[in-house]
């Protein structure tokens, strides 16, 4: 999705369908439709837009913005960040580097590792950068505490969440937001679990607003209708629904944290986001499913349109916002982090650029872009 | 956007006399519309990529 504008550009889910099954003059018509409906995996959803998932840690962006704009936080409030929170007494809330740990222990590794050591103090940016649990845990419960149990509830709706984008032409899911009822509902919501519902389409739609500096734009999938000949007789304009309810301060705080994401070495996504060949700001999520692996998730945009003079394929490109969601297949960083960048390899330059990580060993040797019609070599063995 | 791309069928409707098949009159008459292009958001080039990201997640949907 362009961020200034909400044109969609393109919109994908799998697994699909042939489409031509459906057409009444196939002679494979009925046999191959009865064969469409005896499938559990649900090729006729359209995850984009009808798909619902908890959000997880993509969510933290809300949090954080519920937080400081309850004016109990500051962007430079600090919070040690360590494997547990105990502050309710239902359960002890992990980190996800504590799962990280026990995964290298169980291995016979030591936990020295990035990804397998608590946080430790952290400001909040940090701690988006981080992702770390049990800050986001700590601002739910610090606003329930201060009579605020809705404010998180109130913020991701004012992001879209909960409601239909307005998309038009296609059926969307609406997801759902609930009022928190409990400390353990807020303390849930804020990290993206508990009873939230939300669609990849909404999701885009905010990450495009917080690429573009605050502006809600309804997902735009039609640009005009054209007689045969003549002038168009309808063009379809952006059209602006709402403002993220954020000062602009406090969002670009957001915004350079989703930078730091990508960019800092202790960022979740740095490791798989590492030489994405334009800039970037983005958020993981790994969000639980209730059965199996976790849903990954992956929410970004690309800085292009500024540095221009720094990067010559931004030129003639907007700026885009990207959500990639895989259903039950693990860490968002690992699985759909890598895919936001071939998304983003593709936009600007026509085809994939790198191999990526789950593709080494599978696909065989990388190959070298194909330049200006040339024949692909591959990269030498070592 | 459905009823542009479906365009609108034309039609008369005619009294006609029923002892010598003339058309008596005519009751009214309504003009076809062809139908219209629809000029999508999409960029074309993006989409098969986006549609199938990695050979590995074709390999696994196959």
């Amino acid at each position: 999705m362009e961020v200034d504008s909400g044109r969609v550009l393109a919109m994908a889910t799998s697994p699909d369908y042939d489409s031509n099954i459906f057409e009444t003059n196939n002679p494979n018509s009925s046999e191959r439709i009865a064969e469409l409906f005896q499938r559990t995996d649900d090729p006729l959803l359209n995850r984009a837009a009808q798909g619902q998932y908890p959000l997880g840690s993509v969510f933290k962006i809300i949090t954080m913005a519920a937080g400081m704009e309850s004016g109990l936080y500051l962007p430079e409030t600090t919070f040690d960040c360590q494997y547990d929170w105990t502050k309710l007494p239902d359960t002890i809330r992990r980190d996800w580097t504590w799962q990280r740990c026990q995964n290298r222990l169980q291995s016979g590794r030591e936990c020295n590792t990035s990804d397998s050591m608590p946080s430790g103090l952290v400001t909040l940016p940090e701690g988006l950068m981080r992702s770390c649990n049990p800050l986001f845990y700590d601002i739910g419960y610090t606003l329930y505490q201060n009579n605020r149990q809705n404010d998180i509830a109130n913020m991701a709706r004012a992001f879209g969440l909960g409601s239909a984008t307005g998309i038009g032409q296609i059926t969307e899911a609406v997801g759902n937001i609930s009022d928190p009822q409990t400390a353990v509902d807020v303390v849930n919501q804020a990290i993206g679990q508990g009873d939230m519902m939300v669609t990849p389409l909404q999701v885009a739609k905010f990450i495009a607003a917080l690429g573009n500096g605050g502006t809600l734009y309804r997902p735009q999938l039609v640009e005009s209708i054209h007689p045969i000949e003549g002038a168009p007789t309808q063009v379809f304009k952006p059209e602006a629904t709402g403002v993220l309810p954020v000062t602009p301060e406090r969002l670009q705080v957001i915004r350079e944290a989703m930078i730091q994401v990508v960019e800092n070495s202790r960022g979740t996504a740095n490791f798989r986001l590492r030489g994405t060949p334009v800039p970037v700001a983005g958020k993981t999520g790994t969000a639980e499913s209730g059965s199996g692996l976790p849903h990954a998730w992956f929410a970004g945009y690309t800085l292009c349109k500024d540095v221009a003079d720094k990067y010559p394929v931004c030129k003639d490109k907007p700026d885009i916002a990207i959500v990639v969601v895989l259903e039950n297949i693990g860490d968002g960083s690992e699985w759909a982090a890598p895919i936001f960048k071939r998304m983003v390899e593709v936009y600007y330059f026509g085809t994939p650029q790198s191999q990526l990580h789950f593709e080494v060993g599978i696909l065989g040797p990388t190959k070298t872009p194909t330049p200006f019609g040339g024949i692909p070599t591959e990269t030498p063995s070592e | 956007m459905e009823d542009a791309l479906a365009g609108k069928h034309g039609g008369a409707l005619y009294v006609v006399n029923p002892s010598t098949g003339q058309i008596a009159t005519k009751v009214g008459e309504s003009e076809p519309q062809p139908s219209q292009s629809v000029y999508l958001t999409w960029t074309v080039t993006f989409k098969p990529t986006l549609k199938n990201p990695s050979r590995v997640f074709a390999a696994q949907w196959s």
